[in-house]
């Protein structure tokens, strides 16, 4: 390792570029802060790098796969997740059609996804471009379920509204469980030809499947190809039409002449100074060591790294970590808590084609007092979810050989959808990130991951599973080839709440600011501030909102001299 | 959410390799001396095992009224990989000389020689463990049979026989109802 240094100073040091930080630091950028923004992950160009730009993309690796965190995370130390209440063990995922699920005493090791590149993890998600409804902003007030936001949706629907229009979302803003609401930026699109066959059987439930709200413009913004509807956000848009965050925010913010961009820059300490303040960051680029300095320091490395390194730097004077005299930094973590059944259709339906998740049922968003408490939920379509994609990775979900099973992929391929359902967690403390006695290559402590159901949770999951069965059972379909839930499982896409924003600086980490209750001048702008999941809803356009507001904050702060 | 499954994954080379090889050794080697010296050498494989090589891709996915295996070139794609991938490349030539033992247990010339229902026993068989206490035939069946599917159903030949044409010029038409593949199989 190189100890030479490099000192450089800027209004502001953003470490992190996915949802919240490439938005912060457009947001400063623009108001006239100069900025640096560091991504530990490489930048992508899409018409090169992403592997649907060949014929053969099943076959060639993915642009994310190195990147990508799953089991057998550098950063994550595996072991056996909670106990499970066999109670509901009819909750129980199999991996493969027509395999009984394993009856399990614990969930599996905790696993989620996300990316290190410039964008974060909006290279690989499928553009879902939520506002949380009004009451998810109110959960404890309204159902006693979790904790009331310190900031309400009044006060985040500017933002939500600024977002929208970087990202060039589409929608229809005729959504009777959604806030009412003006045009957005781009038309809805279309409903694919699988959402329509599960939108008459939802009708027929008495339940309503509208258009998704995505990030996926149906028309041009800034120059860039609308949305070509090829099922491939996961695998990176080789269209560069999906409103990741590098191709929006970040380049609005380049475009200022303010934002200093660099990649491969891992950060792995934060400078503390006099007065409680932090002066800069430490970061490692290949093998040198550099450090920046700021008058103001965003944290945007996701609900596990931004936990991570806060807890990390222990000092005599801070002996819990950074911004943890609450010692909530890393508790109240949330996952994901998701059930899905894949079922095949006697016809084509062809639903690898158009967006990923075109549609979605709000009817189950508000929290349940029926006897007991159960968290909100919406319920999805998809065409790419459940592994079933293209026809490799049909044939080798597909069991058998020899004409069987060519027969079976005559007859499977574009069949084939998954019906879904994602609920918000209840937060509890016993939820949680902490440091490992470990270290990895740069010194830096792994984490384990705690995190397991509550009742609310488990209700949740039951009806979520409960309810897309009956709804496969609606739309007339042929077989059920497989169910899945994160009960026994994880796949956390949507993780938040290790630094909590609140009022108070004994329950919460940050302000509604997301600006720390202990450090003035370190403010955190990623899905560790949410206190909840907007029931159901995916929480990206949340993050950028927020991000947009503390932005906002800071630069009102700066001008006052009260940075 | 879950994505798609990743592929191809490296195998677990060290004790299982070692095994393999130990098995390969003991089945092969009753084989008579001088179909060795006879086999000439086609990149990674002797005659031999490409011979079986293609026969067991041919049984994974047979040739019908649509095409095979064999037509996609998948014997090739799997040995332009081996000829990379030596923890592979021994498993491959470990697993096939099983195959061939199992075939002449059967009472059979070589795993060629048998007719198609006759090949998709064995290399069923193989899932089981047939013929091996240690692992390996099911290693090998488990990657055989990913290969060979792969390589078929990721290739222009095999997208075409279900009707899917890859996402480069993206989907217009998905708010459609589907068109009928193309293919001859429907």
């Amino acid at each position: 390792m190189t100890t030479a240094t490099k000192q450089e100073a800027f209004d502001a040091v953003v470490v992190g570029s996915g949802a919240g930080g490439g938005f912060a630091a457009m947001g400063l950028a623009e108001a006239g802060m100069r900025v640096l923004l560091l991504e530990r992950g490489r930048s992508f160009e899409p018409a090169r790098d992403f592997p649907m730009n060949h014929p053969d993309w099943e076959l060639r690796p993915r642009a994310f796969r190195d990147t990508e965190i799953t089991t057998g995370d550098a950063s994550i130390v595996l072991e056996e997740g909670a106990l499970l209440d066999q109670r509901y063990a009819h909750l129980g995922s199999s991996s493969r059609p027509g395999e009984v699920p394993k009856p399990r005493s614990r969930r599996e090791p905790f696993r989620y996804e996300r990316v290190f590149g410039l964008g974060g993890t909006t290279l690989h998600y499928q553009g879902e471009a939520h506002r949380f409804p009004e009451h998810a902003f109110r959960p404890a007030s309204l159902y006693g379920l979790g904790v009331d936001w310190p900031v309400s949706y009044a006060d985040l629907a500017p933002h939500y509204e600024r977002a929208e229009h970087v990202l060039g979302v589409a929608g229809d803003p005729a959504n009777p469980f959604k806030p009412p609401r003006g045009p957005f930026p781009t038309p809805a699109h279309r409903l694919s030809y699988a959402s329509q066959r599960i939108a008459t059987a939802a009708t027929n439930l008495g339940w309503t499947l509208l258009p998704n709200s995505l990030a996926l413009p149906t028309r041009s913004v800034d120059g860039r190809r609308p949305c070509q509807r090829s099922g491939g956000c996961a695998q990176g848009c080789i269209f560069g039409a999906k409103s990741s965050v590098d191709l929006t925010a970040i380049r609005r913010a380049e475009r200022t002449g303010r934002l200093q961009v660099q990649t491969e820059s891992r950060v792995l300490a934060l400078e503390m100074g006099h007065g409680g303040r932090v002066e800069g960051v430490v970061y490692r680029r290949a093998k040198s060591i550099f450090r920046a300095r700021a008058r103001v320091t965003l944290l945007a490395m996701g609900a596990v790294e931004t936990p991570r390194l806060l807890l990390a730097n222990r000092s005599a004077s801070q002996p819990n970590g950074i911004a943890n005299s609450s010692g909530l930094v890393g508790r109240f973590l949330l996952e994901t808590l998701l059930a899905e059944v894949t079922v095949r259709f006697d016809e084509r339906i062809d639903a690898y084609k158009g967006p990923p998740i075109d549609s979605r049922i709000w009817n189950f968003s508000r929290p349940s007092r029926d006897g007991s408490v159960r968290s909100g939920y919406v319920l999805g379509v998809s065409g790419t979810l459940g592994g079933f994609h293209g026809p490799l990775s049909h044939a080798l979900l597909l069991p058998g050989l020899g004409r069987a099973h060519k027969d079976a992929m005559r007859s499977h391929f574009g069949t084939i959808v998954t019906l879904f359902g994602i609920a918000e967690q209840e937060p509890r403390a016993g939820n949680r990130v902490t440091l490992a006695n470990t270290k990895d290559s740069d010194g830096v402590p792994l984490v384990r991951v705690e995190s397991g159901h509550s009742d609310a949770d488990l209700l949740a999951l039951d009806a979520m599973l409960e309810r897309v069965k009956e709804l496969a059972r609606a739309s007339g379909t042929a077989e059920m080839l497989r169910q899945a839930t994160t009960y026994d499982v994880p796949a956390a896409s949507h993780v938040g709440g290790t630094c909590r924003m609140g009022t108070d600086p004994g329950t919460s980490v940050v302000t509604a600011y997301g600006r720390s209750h202990d450090v003035p001048n370190l403010f955190i702008v990623d899905a560790s501030v949410l206190p909840g999941q907007g029931a159901g809803d995916s929480p990206s356009l949340s993050i950028q909102a927020l991000a947009l507001r503390t932005a906002e904050h800071i630069v009102a702060l700066a001008r006052r001299q009260e940075l | 959410m879950l994505l798609t499954r990743r592929w191809p994954s490296s195998l677990r080379s060290g004790r299982r390799t070692f095994l393999g090889i130990f098995l390969w050794t003991s089945i092969v080697l009753r084989r008579p001396r001088r179909a060795f010296a006879q086999s000439p050498t086609l990149g990674p494989l002797d005659a031999a095992s490409l011979a079986t090589l293609e026969a067991v891709a041919d049984s994974i996915v047979p040739r019908d009224q649509d095409p095979g295996a064999l037509d996609a070139g998948v014997p090739g794609r799997i040995l332009a990989h081996l000829a990379t991938h030596p923890s592979a490349l021994t498993l491959y030539r470990a697993g096939l000389g099983l195959l061939e033992g199992l075939a002449r247990r059967a009472g059979a010339s070589s795993f060629q020689a048998l007719d198609g229902p006759g090949r998709e026993r064995i290399l069923l068989s193989l899932a089981s463990g047939a013929g091996d206490s240690r692992g390996l035939a099911q290693e090998f069946f488990i990657r055989v049979r990913r290969d060979v599917l792969a390589f078929y159903w990721g290739s222009v030949v095999g997208q075409g026989i279900v009707g899917y044409r890859p996402p480069v010029a993206g989907y217009p038409e998905y708010a459609d109802p589907p068109a009928r593949p193309r293919g001859n199989g429907q």
